[in-house]
Protein backbone atom coordinates (compact mmCIF):
# COMPACT_ATOMS: atom_id res chain seq x y z
CA UNK A 1 0.00 0.00 0.00
CA UNK A 2 1.54 3.30 -1.07
CA UNK A 3 1.38 5.88 1.90
CA UNK A 4 0.00 9.25 0.60
CA UNK A 5 2.47 11.77 1.84
CA UNK A 6 0.70 14.77 3.58
CA UNK A 7 1.21 18.32 1.93
CA UNK A 8 3.32 19.38 5.28
CA UNK A 9 5.48 16.70 4.35
CA UNK A 10 6.48 17.24 0.82
CA UNK A 11 6.67 20.88 1.44
CA UNK A 12 9.39 20.49 4.25
CA UNK A 13 11.39 18.09 1.89
CA UNK A 14 11.27 20.10 -0.66
CA UNK A 15 13.07 22.82 2.05
CA UNK A 16 14.96 20.28 3.27
CA UNK A 17 16.17 18.21 0.24
CA UNK A 18 18.57 20.90 -1.16
CA UNK A 19 20.41 21.24 2.12
CA UNK A 20 20.36 17.57 2.02
CA UNK A 21 22.51 17.68 -1.28
CA UNK A 22 25.65 20.01 0.33
CA UNK A 23 25.46 17.65 3.68
CA UNK A 24 26.25 14.46 1.29
CA UNK A 25 28.96 16.66 -0.36
CA UNK A 26 30.11 17.52 2.62
CA UNK A 27 32.70 14.62 3.04
CA UNK A 28 33.88 14.84 -0.37
CA UNK A 29 32.71 15.02 -3.96
CA UNK A 30 30.28 13.25 -5.95
CA UNK A 31 28.34 12.24 -9.30
CA UNK A 32 25.29 13.29 -10.53
CA UNK A 33 23.73 9.56 -10.79
CA UNK A 34 25.17 8.64 -6.71
CA UNK A 35 23.56 11.58 -5.41
CA UNK A 36 20.03 10.75 -7.36
CA UNK A 37 20.43 7.30 -6.15
CA UNK A 38 20.97 8.33 -3.04
CA UNK A 39 18.26 10.86 -2.40
CA UNK A 40 15.80 8.68 -4.18
CA UNK A 41 16.88 5.50 -1.58
CA UNK A 42 15.99 8.01 0.98
CA UNK A 43 12.51 9.24 -0.43
CA UNK A 44 13.59 12.71 -0.33
CA UNK A 45 13.31 13.10 -4.11
CA UNK A 46 10.37 12.40 -6.53
CA UNK A 47 12.09 11.41 -9.38
CA UNK A 48 15.73 11.04 -10.29
CA UNK A 49 15.61 13.09 -12.81
CA UNK A 50 14.95 15.88 -10.61
CA UNK A 51 17.85 16.11 -9.05
CA UNK A 52 19.75 17.82 -12.05
CA UNK A 53 17.69 20.97 -11.79
CA UNK A 54 18.06 21.30 -8.60
CA UNK A 55 21.96 20.90 -8.92
CA UNK A 56 22.22 23.76 -11.58
CA UNK A 57 20.32 25.88 -9.24
CA UNK A 58 22.94 24.94 -6.30
CA UNK A 59 25.40 26.07 -8.86
CA UNK A 60 24.31 29.28 -9.94
CA UNK A 61 23.99 30.13 -6.15
CA UNK A 62 27.51 29.25 -6.01
CA UNK A 63 27.02 26.35 -3.35
CA UNK A 64 28.11 23.89 -5.22
CA UNK A 65 30.84 23.58 -7.95
CA UNK A 66 31.86 21.02 -10.55
CA UNK A 67 34.68 18.74 -11.81
CA UNK A 68 35.25 17.12 -14.77
CA UNK A 69 37.08 13.52 -13.76
CA UNK A 70 37.90 10.24 -15.72
CA UNK A 71 35.99 7.56 -15.44
CA UNK A 72 37.33 3.85 -16.40
CA UNK A 73 33.24 2.85 -17.29
CA UNK A 74 32.90 5.30 -20.14
CA UNK A 75 33.03 8.88 -21.13
CA UNK A 76 34.51 11.58 -18.43
CA UNK A 77 31.97 12.11 -15.32
CA UNK A 78 30.75 15.18 -13.61
CA UNK A 79 31.58 15.27 -10.62
CA UNK A 80 30.21 17.76 -7.74
CA UNK A 81 32.05 19.90 -4.98
CA UNK A 82 31.12 21.89 -2.25
CA UNK A 83 32.26 25.46 -2.14
CA UNK A 84 32.85 27.70 0.74
CA UNK A 85 29.57 29.60 0.63
CA UNK A 86 28.51 25.91 0.48
CA UNK A 87 29.94 25.07 3.84
CA UNK A 88 28.95 28.11 5.24
CA UNK A 89 25.00 27.22 4.08
CA UNK A 90 25.07 23.45 5.48
CA UNK A 91 26.35 24.78 8.59
CA UNK A 92 23.65 27.56 9.03
CA UNK A 93 21.04 25.22 8.01
CA UNK A 94 21.84 22.18 10.56
CA UNK A 95 22.26 24.70 13.45
CA UNK A 96 18.51 25.83 12.59
CA UNK A 97 17.27 22.45 11.66
CA UNK A 98 18.12 21.38 14.64
CA UNK A 99 16.59 24.15 16.70
CA UNK A 100 13.23 23.87 14.28
CA UNK A 101 12.99 19.42 14.96
CA UNK A 102 13.58 20.53 18.41
CA UNK A 103 10.70 22.39 18.45
CA UNK A 104 8.32 20.93 16.41
CA UNK A 105 9.53 17.28 18.81
CA UNK A 106 8.41 19.45 21.70
CA UNK A 107 4.83 20.24 20.76
CA UNK A 108 4.23 17.09 19.14
CA UNK A 109 5.26 14.89 22.53
CA UNK A 110 3.26 17.60 24.45
CA UNK A 111 0.24 17.11 22.34
CA UNK A 112 0.87 13.08 22.59
CA UNK A 113 0.80 13.78 26.63
CA UNK A 114 -2.33 15.75 26.56
CA UNK A 115 -4.04 12.83 24.56
CA UNK A 116 -3.66 10.50 27.28
CA UNK B 1 27.10 -2.09 -23.00
CA UNK B 2 23.57 -1.91 -24.02
CA UNK B 3 22.74 -1.31 -27.75
CA UNK B 4 19.19 -2.47 -28.44
CA UNK B 5 17.56 -0.84 -31.42
CA UNK B 6 15.02 -0.41 -28.98
CA UNK B 7 16.17 0.77 -26.14
CA UNK B 8 17.96 3.52 -27.42
CA UNK B 9 14.47 4.55 -29.70
CA UNK B 10 13.10 4.38 -25.75
CA UNK B 11 15.80 6.61 -24.28
CA UNK B 12 15.89 9.19 -27.66
CA UNK B 13 12.03 8.70 -27.34
CA UNK B 14 12.00 10.05 -23.39
CA UNK B 15 14.90 12.70 -24.23
CA UNK B 16 12.60 14.22 -26.95
CA UNK B 17 9.91 14.40 -24.22
CA UNK B 18 12.36 15.78 -21.96
CA UNK B 19 13.66 18.70 -24.14
CA UNK B 20 10.16 19.87 -25.14
CA UNK B 21 8.86 20.00 -21.10
CA UNK B 22 11.83 22.00 -21.16
CA UNK B 23 11.24 24.27 -23.96
CA UNK B 24 10.51 27.26 -21.77
CA UNK B 25 14.27 27.47 -20.37
CA UNK B 26 16.90 29.52 -21.54
CA UNK B 27 18.71 27.11 -24.06
CA UNK B 28 21.80 26.74 -21.82
CA UNK B 29 20.40 25.47 -19.07
CA UNK B 30 18.13 22.91 -20.50
CA UNK B 31 20.98 21.85 -22.61
CA UNK B 32 22.99 21.42 -19.49
CA UNK B 33 20.32 19.21 -17.62
CA UNK B 34 19.67 17.30 -21.04
CA UNK B 35 23.22 16.90 -20.76
CA UNK B 36 23.39 15.61 -17.56
CA UNK B 37 19.98 13.08 -17.81
CA UNK B 38 21.81 12.09 -21.27
CA UNK B 39 24.94 11.02 -18.78
CA UNK B 40 23.08 9.36 -15.84
CA UNK B 41 21.02 7.27 -18.62
CA UNK B 42 24.35 5.56 -19.92
CA UNK B 43 25.98 5.28 -15.91
CA UNK B 44 22.51 3.43 -15.51
CA UNK B 45 22.74 1.41 -18.59
CA UNK B 46 26.11 0.30 -18.31
CA UNK B 47 24.82 -1.59 -14.87
CA UNK B 48 22.57 -3.11 -16.80
CA UNK B 49 22.89 -6.35 -19.14
CA UNK B 50 22.41 -5.68 -23.09
CA UNK B 51 19.15 -6.85 -23.34
CA UNK B 52 17.49 -6.12 -20.02
CA UNK B 53 14.77 -4.23 -21.54
CA UNK B 54 13.17 -3.99 -17.93
CA UNK B 55 15.83 -2.52 -16.62
CA UNK B 56 16.20 0.00 -19.24
CA UNK B 57 12.65 0.81 -18.80
CA UNK B 58 12.77 1.01 -14.53
CA UNK B 59 15.83 3.68 -14.82
CA UNK B 60 13.42 5.49 -17.19
CA UNK B 61 10.73 5.44 -14.84
CA UNK B 62 12.94 5.74 -11.78
CA UNK B 63 14.07 9.41 -13.42
CA UNK B 64 10.60 10.60 -13.32
CA UNK B 65 8.22 12.16 -15.70
CA UNK B 66 9.50 15.40 -17.24
CA UNK B 67 6.60 17.74 -15.97
CA UNK B 68 8.50 16.73 -12.77
CA UNK B 69 11.64 17.48 -13.79
CA UNK B 70 10.14 20.65 -15.46
CA UNK B 71 8.30 21.94 -12.20
CA UNK B 72 11.69 21.46 -10.39
CA UNK B 73 13.48 23.44 -12.82
CA UNK B 74 10.98 25.99 -11.30
CA UNK B 75 8.76 26.27 -14.18
CA UNK B 76 5.03 26.03 -14.09
CA UNK B 77 3.10 23.05 -15.72
CA UNK B 78 3.14 22.77 -19.65
CA UNK B 79 1.18 24.99 -21.27
CA UNK B 80 -2.30 23.26 -22.11
CA UNK B 81 -4.39 24.29 -25.07
CA UNK B 82 -7.30 26.06 -24.17
CA UNK B 83 -10.47 24.61 -26.13
CA UNK B 84 -10.55 27.82 -28.14
CA UNK B 85 -7.28 27.35 -29.20
CA UNK B 86 -8.50 24.47 -32.01
CA UNK B 87 -10.56 26.96 -33.72
CA UNK B 88 -7.34 29.70 -34.57
CA UNK B 89 -5.94 28.04 -37.44
CA UNK B 90 -9.18 27.95 -39.49
CA UNK B 91 -10.86 31.39 -38.49
CA UNK B 92 -7.56 32.71 -39.38
CA UNK B 93 -7.70 31.05 -42.75
CA UNK B 94 -11.56 31.64 -43.37
CA UNK B 95 -12.64 33.69 -41.03
CA UNK B 96 -12.65 36.74 -43.00
CA UNK B 97 -15.31 35.54 -45.28
CA UNK B 98 -17.51 35.98 -42.17
CA UNK B 99 -17.24 39.51 -42.52
CA UNK B 100 -13.54 40.02 -41.51
CA UNK B 101 -14.75 39.76 -38.16
CA UNK B 102 -14.05 36.13 -37.94
CA UNK B 103 -10.21 37.05 -38.73
CA UNK B 104 -10.10 39.27 -36.20
CA UNK B 105 -11.39 36.37 -33.69
CA UNK B 106 -8.77 33.98 -34.85
CA UNK B 107 -6.34 36.65 -34.66
CA UNK B 108 -7.11 37.96 -30.80
CA UNK B 109 -7.32 34.17 -29.86
CA UNK B 110 -3.99 33.37 -31.33
CA UNK B 111 -2.21 35.98 -29.35
CA UNK B 112 -3.82 35.25 -26.03
CA UNK B 113 -2.81 31.33 -26.73
CA UNK B 114 -0.01 29.88 -24.29
CA UNK B 115 0.24 26.85 -26.84
CA UNK B 116 1.49 28.59 -29.78
CA UNK B 117 4.77 29.95 -30.15
CA UNK B 118 6.17 33.42 -30.86
CA UNK B 119 6.81 32.51 -34.39
CA UNK B 120 3.72 30.74 -35.11
CA UNK B 121 2.01 34.49 -34.11
CA UNK B 122 4.19 36.01 -36.36
CA UNK B 123 3.58 33.66 -39.45
CA UNK B 124 -0.42 33.63 -38.62
CA UNK B 125 -0.79 37.05 -38.53
CA UNK B 126 0.84 38.44 -41.58
CA UNK B 127 0.53 35.81 -43.67
CA UNK B 128 -1.49 36.80 -44.67
CA UNK B 129 -3.85 39.47 -42.68
CA UNK B 130 -7.38 38.77 -43.85
CA UNK B 131 -6.65 35.14 -44.57
CA UNK B 132 -7.70 33.68 -47.99
CA UNK B 133 -10.44 36.35 -47.63
CA UNK B 134 -8.08 39.38 -47.44
CA UNK B 135 -5.71 37.39 -50.32
CA UNK B 136 -8.72 37.11 -52.69
CA UNK B 137 -9.46 40.95 -52.01
CA UNK B 138 -6.32 42.09 -52.57
CA UNK B 139 -5.81 40.15 -55.54
CA UNK B 140 -8.67 41.20 -57.33
CA UNK B 141 -8.02 45.20 -56.32
CA UNK B 142 -4.70 44.73 -58.38
CA UNK B 143 -5.76 42.56 -60.82
CA UNK B 144 -7.16 45.78 -62.77
CA UNK B 145 -10.26 46.70 -64.62
CA UNK B 146 -11.25 48.87 -67.34
CA UNK B 147 -13.95 50.43 -67.23
CA UNK B 148 -15.19 52.48 -70.23
CA UNK B 149 -17.51 54.66 -70.80
CA UNK B 150 -18.45 56.96 -74.19
CA UNK B 151 -21.27 57.06 -76.36
CA UNK B 152 -21.81 54.52 -79.16
CA UNK B 153 -21.56 56.88 -81.39
CA UNK B 154 -18.21 58.31 -80.31
CA UNK B 155 -14.80 57.63 -78.90
CA UNK B 156 -14.67 55.51 -75.87
CA UNK B 157 -12.80 56.22 -73.11
CA UNK B 158 -11.20 53.50 -70.97
CA UNK B 159 -9.84 53.80 -67.81
CA UNK B 160 -7.61 51.23 -66.18
CA UNK B 161 -7.03 50.96 -62.92
CA UNK B 162 -4.88 48.71 -61.17
CA UNK B 163 -2.40 46.98 -62.82
CA UNK B 164 -2.18 44.18 -64.93
CA UNK B 165 0.25 41.26 -64.29
CA UNK B 166 1.32 39.28 -66.87
CA UNK B 167 0.29 35.32 -66.89
CA UNK B 168 3.47 34.06 -66.43
CA UNK B 169 4.13 36.23 -62.67
CA UNK B 170 0.39 36.65 -62.20
CA UNK B 171 -0.84 32.90 -62.07
CA UNK B 172 2.20 31.47 -59.39
CA UNK B 173 1.54 34.75 -57.40
CA UNK B 174 -2.11 34.19 -57.29
CA UNK B 175 -1.16 30.26 -56.26
CA UNK B 176 1.46 31.44 -53.63
CA UNK B 177 -1.06 33.33 -51.78
CA UNK B 178 -4.02 31.18 -51.96
CA UNK B 179 -1.28 28.56 -50.69
CA UNK B 180 0.84 30.13 -48.02
CA UNK B 181 -1.92 30.81 -45.85
CA UNK B 182 -3.58 26.66 -46.15
CA UNK B 183 0.11 26.34 -45.01
CA UNK B 184 0.13 28.22 -42.15
CA UNK B 185 -2.72 27.20 -41.45
CA UNK B 186 -1.67 23.28 -41.58
CA UNK B 187 1.95 24.54 -39.47
CA UNK B 188 -0.75 25.90 -36.62
CA UNK B 189 -2.86 22.85 -36.48
CA UNK B 190 0.20 20.65 -36.20
CA UNK B 191 1.55 22.81 -33.12
CA UNK B 192 -1.63 22.44 -31.60
CA UNK B 193 -1.65 17.82 -32.16
CA UNK B 194 1.54 17.91 -30.82
CA UNK B 195 0.61 19.78 -27.31
CA UNK B 196 -2.23 17.33 -27.34
CA UNK B 197 0.71 14.43 -27.67
CA UNK B 198 2.96 15.64 -25.55
CA UNK B 199 1.05 18.54 -23.08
Amino acid sequence: MVEEIAPAITQLRRGAVDRCVLALLHHGERYGFDLAKTLAAAHLIAGEGTIYPLLARLRREGLVDTRWRESEQGPPRRYYVLTASGEAALAQFRSQWDRFKQSVDTILSEDDTHGE
Amino acid sequence: MANSTAGEQRIQQYLKQLRRALADLPESRRHSIVEEITAHIQTGRNLLAPDDEAGLAQLLEDLGDPETIRHEAGLGPSPKPSRFDAWVPWLLLLGGFAFAIGWVVGLVLLWRSTVFRLRDKLLGTFIWPGGLFGALVVMGLSAGSSSCSGLSAGPTQCVTTGFHLPPAIGLPVLVLSMVLPVLVAVMLSRRLARHEMWG
